[in-house]
């Protein structure tokens, strides 16, 4: 079963590696990219263009940057998860961190997040790929009685 | 003589008989003297004569006064008058310390009694004379010890009055050590535990053992004037022939406290520096990481994309690759340059402004609206001395920022330098009219690693960090003022250079 993902990171090269590692695991997977993690919040907080997007294959795969000039990536969640509810935010978006940084502070907002299903350090590995593709593949079952 | 008449006279006016007391004079192991009412040595015994050094004999005829020290002689005859006016069996100056004069001069310490007897109607008194030296040198000795103790001493009698306090004991409390006798112990503790402590004290007599006061209680002491210290109390009860005495060795705990007050501070601020320092470590590693992380990411398609034969896209992502290197290789060297900054301060020289930021701005890339003309305004008198590469840094950190933060929604960009003496500082102000920083990250500005800008142009987050610092090393000062009509950096650094500590 195919997903989309979007992709949220200020840095153009890392989205780059992202969505190129993406679509040699499974060609089939849309990404759609964001620079500007405020542009991202307009998607991503509207459940009509959310579902649009999803076209069926909820949820849709958030791989999002910690680290950004403008807003944090959790900052983005919270933000999010306000607009949406959180119900609803569990059930449209599977939500991976993908970042640079292992420091305990970011590890521990991740855990806390109640949107945060994974927490990946850069670059992206096809095993990386493997779980967001597994755990989607739950999500999806579970949602699809 | 009449036995009998003798023993009548002397039950019936309470006075001993003269035969009696002559022969007493004589005989008594105590030294005495028998002095008429005008102050005449009547009778001295030997004994009275070896303390004062006189030869046998050599005494009666003599005036009373020649035995009384030459302080006191001058008012002795009236309080002796005074005394044969109302003769009484009592202990002469009771509470003051007497002297008695020795023929060479010496000053004794004596107790003396005054007992008045009658001889052919004449009113005659006869003098007991204690020589008190071994206990007044007892007493000198054991005050000399308690003076030298480092603690205060004091002693406290059943109704709580003080009966003795050392040296340190009037320091400590502000007093004259010999002001204190007399007073109640309550005088030296604050108001507030006075009513309590006298309950406590009254108790404390009946339990009579030694202790340490008030235990894990913060116990004060109250000075004389008016400043309250922080103490610690040592209780020990004596059972002396004067009753009950507590004695109590106080400690001023005021030192103390301060050093422990100041390691707990100090303490904090450890701690709060690990914490910044652990996190520093953290964004530090975080920086230097994602550009590596991004290189092994493009690495790992180029290696793809060879094995496919997509040479163009090889090319295009190793030459992200090596931009990425290069911009990773400035990072640390402006993070070292922060590390290293008073190391760096090295030779100071006089610095010339206008050609230093001419040649700055000439050197810089382009921003997204171009390269204006830089507007000058230079304004300030006489020569800058200074650290020329640091001033460099920051000048072009500052314009550099200025040209990289242009805000595309404007029709041109605009960046303007001007410089004016205040005092002994040069005040150097650069403006644009960039994108500006939002007012919610005000307080990053200068903090490691922050890059605010939404216009995905690259920085280290390192720029105006290292300018803050080198500002600071130049023994100067940076502000700003930024909004969405631009931003101004102040920066205000002194002409000569001071003291650097």
């Amino acid at each position: 079963m195919s997903f989309r993902v979007v992709i949220v990171d200020d840095e153009e090269i890392d989205r780059y590696i992202a969505r190129r590692n993406t679509q040699k695991w499974n060609a089939d997977v849309e990404v759609t990219e964001f620079e500007d993690p405020d542009e991202a919040l307009a998607l991503l907080s509207d459940e009509a263009k959310l579902t649009e997007l999803a076209a069926g294959t909820e949820p849709v795969v958030l791989l999002l940057d910690i680290n950004m000039p403008q807003m944090t990536g959790f900052d983005l969640l919270k933000e999010v998860g306000n607009k949406l509810g959180l119900p609803t935010a569990r059930r449209l978006l599977l939500v991976a961190m993908l970042t640079s940084s292992d420091n305990p502070r970011d590890r521990a907002a991740a855990n806390a997040s109640p949107l945060v299903d994974a927490y990946f350090v850069k670059p992206l590995t096809p095993t990386q790929l493997q779980q967001v593709a597994d755990l989607h593949a739950q999500l999806a079952n579970a949602k699809t009685p | 003589m009449d036995d009998g008449g003798s023993s009548d006279f002397f039950h019936s006016r309470g006075l001993r008989e003269l035969t009696e007391i002559d022969f007493v004079v004589h005989a008594s192991p105590t030294p005495l003297l028998l002095v008429s009412s005008t102050g005449v040595i009547l009778s001295a015994n030997a004994r009275i004569e070896k303390l004062f050094g006189y030869p046998e004999g050599s005494l009666p005829g003599q005036l009373i006064e020649t035995l009384v020290p030459k302080t006191v002689r001058g008012h002795h005859a009236e309080l002796r008058e005074a005394f044969m006016e109302l003769p009484t069996s009592r202990w002469m100056g009771t509470g003051r310390d007497l002297y008695g004069v020795s023929k060479t001069g010496v000053q004794i310490p004596v107790e003396i009694g005054l007992d008045p007897v009658e001889k052919d109607g004449e009113r005659l008194v006869l003098v007991s004379v204690l020589d008190i030296t071994e206990r007044v040198n007892a007493e000198r000795r054991i005050r000399m010890a308690l003076d030298a103790v480092s603690n205060a001493v004091v002693m406290i009698d059943a109704q709580g009055d003080i009966v003795l306090a050392n040296a340190m004991a009037g320091e400590m409390f502000g007093y004259d050590p010999s002001e204190l006798p007399g007073k109640p112990i309550e005088t030296l503790l604050p108001e507030r535990y006075r009513r309590r402590h006298r309950v406590l004290r009254k108790s404390y007599i009946t339990v009579n053992r030694a202790r340490m006061m008030g235990e894990g209680k913060d116990l004060f002491g109250l000075r004389s004037d008016g400043r309250e210290i922080p103490v610690e109390i040592g209780l020990t009860p004596i059972q002396s022939s004067d009753g009950i005495l507590i004695m109590s060795t106080i400690m001023d705990l005021t030192e103390r406290r301060r050093n422990e007050l100041e390691t707990q501070q100090r303490n904090r601020e450890l701690s709060v520096l690990n914490a910044e320092l652990t996190q520093f470590a953290y964004s530090a590693s975080h920086d230097l990481k994602a550009p590596l992380a991004s290189i092994s990411g493009l690495l790992r398609l180029a290696e793809e994309d060879l094995e496919e034969a997509r040479l163009d896209e090889v090319r295009l992502n190793l030459q992200k690759a090596e931009g990425l290197a290069t911009s990773l290789t400035e990072r640390i060297e402006a993070l070292l340059s922060i590390a290293r900054a008073e190391d760096r301060l090295g030779e100071l020289t006089e610095v010339d402004l206008r050609e230093l930021l001419v040649e700055t701005w000439d050197r810089l890339p382009e921003g997204p609206l171009g390269k204006p003309t830089l507007r000058q305004d230079l304004r300030h008198q006489g020569s800058v001395t200074s650290s020329r590469p640091m001033l460099a840094s920051v000048v072009e950190n500052l314009l550099g920022n200025a040209l990289k933060f242009a805000d595309p929604e404007k029709s041109h960009c605009e960046v303007a330098v001007s410089t004016e003496s205040v005092g002994k500082f040069l005040q150097l102000t650069v403006s644009d009219n960039g994108i500006g920083i939002p007012e919610e990250r005000h307080g990053e500005v200068f903090k490691m690693f922050r890059r605010f800008a939404k216009n995905g142009v690259p920085g280290t987050g390192l720029g105006l960090a290292l300018v803050q610092k080198y500002v600071h090393v130049l023994g100067g000062d940076i502000r700003f003022e930024s909004g969405p009509e631009g931003t101004t950096f102040v920066v205000s650094i002194p002409h000569r250079p001071v003291a650097v500590s």
